[in-house]
């Protein structure tokens, strides 16, 4: 065949190959297809394999008749693994162990479909005199073929939010461990299988036990998965309904001093009636003012905090702050809390925001001065950002330079729990800004998110 | 001089505050003035860009028909990051948490008898005219940060140090008293800044008024509030012939 000819033919595979690649891992990283990104991968995976087909060539025996030696079948996986890691974890900022897994995944399943369609192409072409048509039937159908299957592959994987199981497989150290590992093995596989059953012959039926394999192991992940999935949601429902029981009780703590005020307050009023009636205006007058902060006093921060409670529509976080108010009060806590416009959704994830507001909260209240403590929280959104401010008294003033340090955490004190994954937390969402100050005796904890 | 504005939909609470502010200002011989009152907020914006900044402004909360306190102060905000927000409230139960910290408002005021004003308009005088003292004057330099919608402006000179952190261009800048964390790129700085700062590591830019102690052995650079950053082999290099030549000078 003419040279020009096997060159296109080889450069057309290795298209494929590299465009297969990218779409199954951008459809299980969940993130979208951006041609740029897909360019860069490309140009750098032709480079890649234009090498390798370089030097197979050039050292002789090396490769017999398009087989290539262990070695290089391995080398060629790896590189291309690295290169999908690096490509999804610095332009898609997927984490590195997830963008591995997307890699191997993505590389077996290209390589699997194209193996099962050739190989089927090959058992079931006809023989023709003219190499061109034989080429055509068995190599340009089936990888032809392919893009439709990965196509299809994508547009499941997409339409059933596959990514989304995909991530409950990264929670946690065991599960994320397991995770890696089936992914290793999977990269090998192939290699594994050949180097198992090398005398067996390489046809149709071969190639239906890979393209099962690939069905089996999509299903298994599927399930486990999902099956991740449902046993986080069990337990975030738990701690839902034990965020409501704290909630519950502030209520039920509400009305008992609404109690408390009534019975108090009648006892108040029979007595003003009584100056009343002896025409007393002084005294009406000193009962005035005694009364009129009466109510604020006892029940009117009470009341405030619940107002700013209900003005958050995100449930999760509403409970979170209800749980911490608990806290507070518990540890004679004064509590200012302000929250004037209903807050919504924002563009960070409802779990990190959780997080971020967790730790501000737990450190706001280890922190608080011993002797009457106070804490202000503010939320506030308005021109499309989630402004948050919490601020606490301190006994001593807290070293802003050494909490910039990750290790300040770790000096003890407890001062400062949590604050290095707070500030990992908040570098991962973009356009978000942090601010730690102090002023007027408060240390102040702001931190800006943008809403979506 | 700073120009003081009130601002109150109500003639009688406006009058009494001219009155008392007036008063304060002659009283204590302030370097405060002139004094002007409007009763809608779109009249003081078009009065704040007429005068200079920063300026007082004392506001009332609600205005019916208009944008609320809160909007306004945003705004004039915008024109007028340094100066000073009081607010007038008619209860006691305002948010004022939130216009301390989202506004960095200074103090409200309750309306009410006018000896209790009195001696509130004193305190937040006072405590504009210690918080002047303390300011660099007008001619300073400062860093403009934008952040958000606002844009802030930071003394030079309270600026310790930058720090790159990661590798999603996240900025942490370190002042007297605060930390402040955004995403930016250290490049930026390092030639918006010029000549003032010095890049002594590829995370680091510092500020030269601020450095104590450059300790080459340890490759550390010691700010004078103790914080230490990290020296690179370049900028060691490039300190080292700054300083020879220096000498030979």
């Amino acid at each position: 065949m003419i040279l020009s000819i096997r060159v296109f033919m080889i450069f057309l595979l290795l298209m494929v190959h590299s465009f297969a690649i990218f779409v199954i891992a951008s459809s299980l990283a969940g993130e979208r297809f951006r041609w740029r990104r897909y360019l860069l991968f490309n140009l750098v995976y032709l480079v890649i394999e234009w090498l390798q087909i370089g030097l197979s060539l050039l050292v002789p025996g090396l490769a017999q008749f398009g087989d290539d030696p262990l070695w290089m079948k391995v080398m060629d996986a790896f590189l291309i693994i690295v290169l999908v890691c690096v490509i999804f974890s610095r332009m898609y900022h997927v984490a590195i162990d997830k963008a591995f897994a997307i890699a191997s995944l993505g590389h077996f399943l290209t390589y699997t479909i194209i193996d099962f369609l050739t190989e089927a192409a090959y058992f079931y072409s006809p023989v023709f005199d003219g190499g061109y048509l034989f080429v055509v039937t068995t190599l340009f159908v089936p990888y032809i073929l392919t893009l439709a299957v990965i196509g299809g592959i994508a547009y499941a994987l997409r339409k059933t939010e596959f990514s989304k199981y995909f991530s409950y497989l990264f929670q946690g150290r065991v599960r994320t461990a397991v995770t890696l590992v089936i992914c290793f093995a999977l990269i090998f596989m192939k290699i594994i299988l050949d180097f198992i059953f090398s005398g067996a012959t390489v046809d149709f039926a071969y190639g239906l036990l890979c393209f099962s394999l690939i069905i089996i192991v999509l299903f298994c992940i599927q399930f486990g998965a999902m099956y991740a999935a449902s046993a986080d949601k069990v337990r975030a429902q738990e701690e839902t309904i034990a965020q409501q029981q704290a909630h519950m009780e502030l209520l039920e703590e509400l009305q008992g001093e609404i109690r408390a005020f009534r019975h108090d307050f009648t006892n108040l009023i029979s007595g003003m009636a009584l100056s009343a009636q002896e025409g007393d205006l002084d005294a009406i007058q000193e009962f005035m003012q005694r009364t009129s902060g009466y109510f604020d006093e006892k029940l009117g921060n009470e009341i405030k905090q619940m107002e700013g409670l209900t003005n958050i529509e995100a449930y999760p976080l509403r409970s979170l702050l209800s749980t911490k108010l608990g806290v507070m009060r518990q540890k004679r806590i004064h509590v200012a809390l302000e929250i004037m416009n209903p807050v919504t959704r924002v563009k960070m994830p409802t779990e990190d925001l959780l997080r971020c507001q967790g730790i501000l909260l737990d450190n706001a209240i280890e922190a608080a001065a011993k002797e009457e403590g106070k804490i202000r929280i503010v939320l506030l959104q308005d021109h499309g950002e989630l402004y948050i401010a919490i601020a606490n008294n301190y006994d001593e003033q807290p070293d802003l330079g050494a909490l910039g340090k990750g290790n300040y955490t770790t000096k003890g004190k407890g001062h400062g729990t949590g604050l290095s994954s707070y500030r990992r937390i908040v570098s991962r969402c973009s356009d978000c800004m942090m601010r730690t100050y102090l002023k007027d005796g408060f240390f102040v904890q702001e931190l800006r998110i943008p809403v979506c | 001089m700073i120009p003081v504005y009130i601002c109150d939909d109500e003639p009688k609470i406006s009058a009494l505050l001219e009155k008392l502010i007036g008063e304060q200002i002659m009283m204590m011989e302030r370097d405060m003035g002139p004094l002007q009152v409007v009763d809608n907020p779109l009249a003081l914006l078009e009065l704040q860009k007429k005068g200079t900044v920063p300026a007082i402004y004392f506001l009332d909360i609600d205005f019916p028909g208009y944008m609320n306190g809160l909007e306004l102060a945003v705004k004039l905000r915008e024109y007028d990051p340094r100066g000073f927000i009081v607010f007038i409230t008619a209860h006691n139960d305002m948010m004022f948490e939130t216009f301390r910290y989202r506004l960095e408002a200074l103090d409200y005021i309750v309306k009410g008898d006018a000896p209790a004003m009195a001696q509130r308009v004193n305190a937040c005088l006072e405590s504009i005219c210690e918080r002047l003292l303390h300011e660099p004057d007008g001619k300073a330099a400062y860093c403009s940060l934008k952040l958000f919608d606002s844009v802030r402006h930071i003394p030079l000179q309270n600026i310790l140090y930058f720090e790159a952190i990661g590798s999603r261009h996240t900025l942490v800048l370190h002042m007297d008293d605060e930390v402040l964390e955004f995403n930016s790129s250290l490049n930026h700085f390092e030639e918006k800044l010029g000549e003032a700062f010095w890049r002594c590591h590829r995370s680091f830019l510092v500020n030269w008024s601020r450095i104590s102690n450059v300790m080459l052995k340890e490759n550390l650079v010691e700010m004078d509030n103790g914080e230490r950053c990290l020296l690179s082999r370049k900028a060691k290099a490039e300190y080292s012939s700054k300083m020879s030549e220096n000498k030979t000078l």
